[in-house]
């Protein structure tokens, strides 16, 4: 195990603030605080190699977790263990063993080309002049950051500014690799390319990868397994695939007939109706596809059908909104 | 020494990253240009019929000014920097680094300091010459000059870092600098030479922390001795220890505290 958390909890203090001018100067003198259990209980392991995926909403206690276990922030409770190092207790230590890159931050130097901050990277983790340049040529020729390599990181677009940032994470090659919603604010086609490095990279150097993600796609296109945190607990974990297809037993069956739909059987609800075009969702709990199929084959004249899971999106809706 | 070239590093690129703010750089140092003005009309006028004030002259007090306001129109954004870092989180990637997160701060604070304060030296030089003349001993007295305001410049920073940390607490630190700032100006003796203070101020305001940031690399410039260079350099050592050792302890406490925006 590269990565093993057990029973890790982070609560912080926040101050209220009332509203309105009475309300600040009532703050100003007695402050009230609350609560908020950012972290609670959290326990799971990570193999050597594994993509993994660890998601919730906005808020669920992520970026917490990934600071915990980075040893950013000091736990309230709890054991960390990475690469059998206590990350609170070798911060330093840890970090030439660890990448981190946080999509809505950078580590790149902004007025300076992305080759001078590779050259910083490489200084401040030690690595000999030779060595940095071999690197840096092994990165370049990965993320195909080349041809912009020596321009300012102020004249880069988004895309390829990504591409540099998880470049840089990676110039001390590093065994973990933390990646803190890595495609917010990408185009499609730029976040596919970024899904294809993170892959190479994982196949390529062995590198486990930790990632957390709104993108339902970065999940069901790279990892293998997912974790899912909501309100500061742990609600799932195990792999993907696990998660599509048994988690939530509902099919999606879009349905094309020759005149409209006319099916009332109980575990079938119509989401949607065009002409003679159907959107059916079937509970496999309640009935089976065979009384479905057969319902519809008797009852219609079927010109097209295609029966699919629940879209990624609304199986981990459910899982946030406690429907599993 | 490869723990070192980690610092050296930093130094140096944030050298290259600041001259991307030379030119706004330089048309703010108008306002340098307007103070020396306004400082040698105002001297003319108090110095008139009087060789010396204080065993200075009137050349003397334009050229302290110019040294003074070097160290003071050259320090960093460190506090700032602090600042921004923990309200908006991009505190996460510098101390997930294997370095000091001060000495990361204070090695790219003299080179940001380096970049302001050698156009400043040079305006100054120019107009300084132009209102009053070569000020005597200026040459010899140079080298070591450089030291001083080396050494309050890093003095500077040190407060700068001190005030910055206090953001895990407060986010908002600008009041404090703010009051560090107007403390130099008046007892660090920025604008007005310790020396023309009463006597009983004199030998506090001369032994404070504060004096050493302004007052001493300027005044050992336009008064040598080395006496004056000695209690300088000594002093300035003392109080960057005193500074960098309680900026140490607030950050390992500020560590404990953190919270980290965004997550």
């Amino acid at each position: 195990m590269v990565l093993e958390v057990d029973g890790l909890s982070k609560t912080f203090k926040s101050r209220v603030k009332g509203s309105g001018f009475k309300g600040s100067l009532k703050n100003m003198f007695s402050p009230e605080y609350r609560s908020i259990e950012a972290v609670n209980d959290i326990s799971f392991s990570v193999e050597e190699g594994e993509i993994t995926a660890f998601i919730g909403p906005n808020g669920a206690g992520k970026s917490t977790t990934i600071k915990l276990i980075t040893g950013i922030l000091y736990p309230d409770e709890g054991r960390v263990s990475v690469l059998n190092m206590d990350p609170h207790k070798d911060r330093k230590k840890l970090a030439y063993r660890i990448g981190a890159v946080f999509g809505q931050k950078s580590q790149l130097w902004y007025h300076l080309p992305p080759s001078d901050s590779f050259d910083l990277l490489g200084s401040i983790y030690n690595l000999s002049a030779p060595e940095i340049k071999k690197r840096v040529a092994y990165l370049t020729q990965v993320f195909e950051i080349g041809p912009f390599l020596n321009q300012a990181v102020r004249k880069l677009s988004l895309g390829q500014r990504i591409r540099c940032e998880i470049a840089a994470s990676l110039i001390h090659s590093p065994e973990i690799l933390f990646l803190d919603e890595p495609t917010i604010g990408l185009d499609v086609v730029v976040k596919q390319r970024i899904r294809e490095l993170i892959t190479r990279i994982n196949q390529d150097s062995k590198v486990t990868v930790f990632l957390t993600s709104h993108d339902t796609c970065d999940i069901e296109k790279i990892c293998r397994r997912v974790i899912v945190i909501n309100k500061g607990q742990m609600v799932w974990d195990g792999s993907v695939k696990q998660m599509k297809y048994s988690l939530l037993n509902k099919r999606i069956i879009n349905v094309r007939l020759e005149e409209p739909v006319a099916l009332n059987m109980k575990g079938v609800e119509l989401l949607k109706e065009k002409g003679c075009s159907a959107k059916l969702e079937v509970d496999l709990t309640v009935t089976s596809m065979k009384k479905v199929m057969s319902a519809l084959v008797t009852r219609h004249n079927i010109s097209d059908i295609s029966i699919s899971t629940m879209p990624m999106d609304e199986v981990i809706s459910s899982i946030y909104e406690g429907g599993v | 020494m490869t723990h070192l070239r980690k610092y050296r590093m930093i130094f140096s690129c944030t050298i290259r990253d600041q001259f991307a703010y030379i030119p706004a750089y330089l048309i703010g140092n108008i306002f340098f240009v307007i103070i020396l003005f306004v400082f040698f009309s105002l001297w003319s006028v108090i110095y008139r019929g009087q060789n010396l004030i204080a065993g200075l002259s009137l050349t003397q007090t334009l050229w302290y000014l110019s040294f003074t306001e070097a160290v003071e129109l050259s320090k960093a954004r460190v506090y700032i920097q602090i600042q921004e870092e923990v309200k908006e989180g991009s505190i996460a990637y510098a101390l997930g680094r294997p370095y000091s997160y001060n000495g990361f701060k204070v090695a790219r604070s003299l080179g940001e300091s380096l970049v302001k304060v050698i156009p400043i030296m040079l305006l100054g030089f120019i107009v300084c010459f132009l209102f009053t003349g070569m000020l005597p001993g200026y040459w010899s007295a140079l080298p070591f000059g450089i030291i001083l305001i080396i050494g309050g410049i890093t003095l500077n920073i040190m407060w700068g870092l001190i005030i910055g940390l206090l953001a895990f607490w407060t986010e908002e630190v600008t009041p404090f600098y703010w009051i560090l700032q107007k403390l130099i100006f008046i007892a660090g003796g920025m604008f007005l030479p310790i020396d023309f203070f009463p006597d009983w101020l004199q030998t506090a305001a001369k032994a404070a922390p504060f004096a050493f940031s302004a007052y001493w690399p300027a005044i050992t410039m336009v008064d040598f001795s080395m006496e004056n260079f000695r209690t300088a350099l000594f002093g300035q050592a003392f109080y960057i220890a005193v500074l960098a050792f309680t900026a140490y302890l607030i950050f390992r406490t500020a560590l404990k505290k953190i919270h980290v925006q965004g997550g």
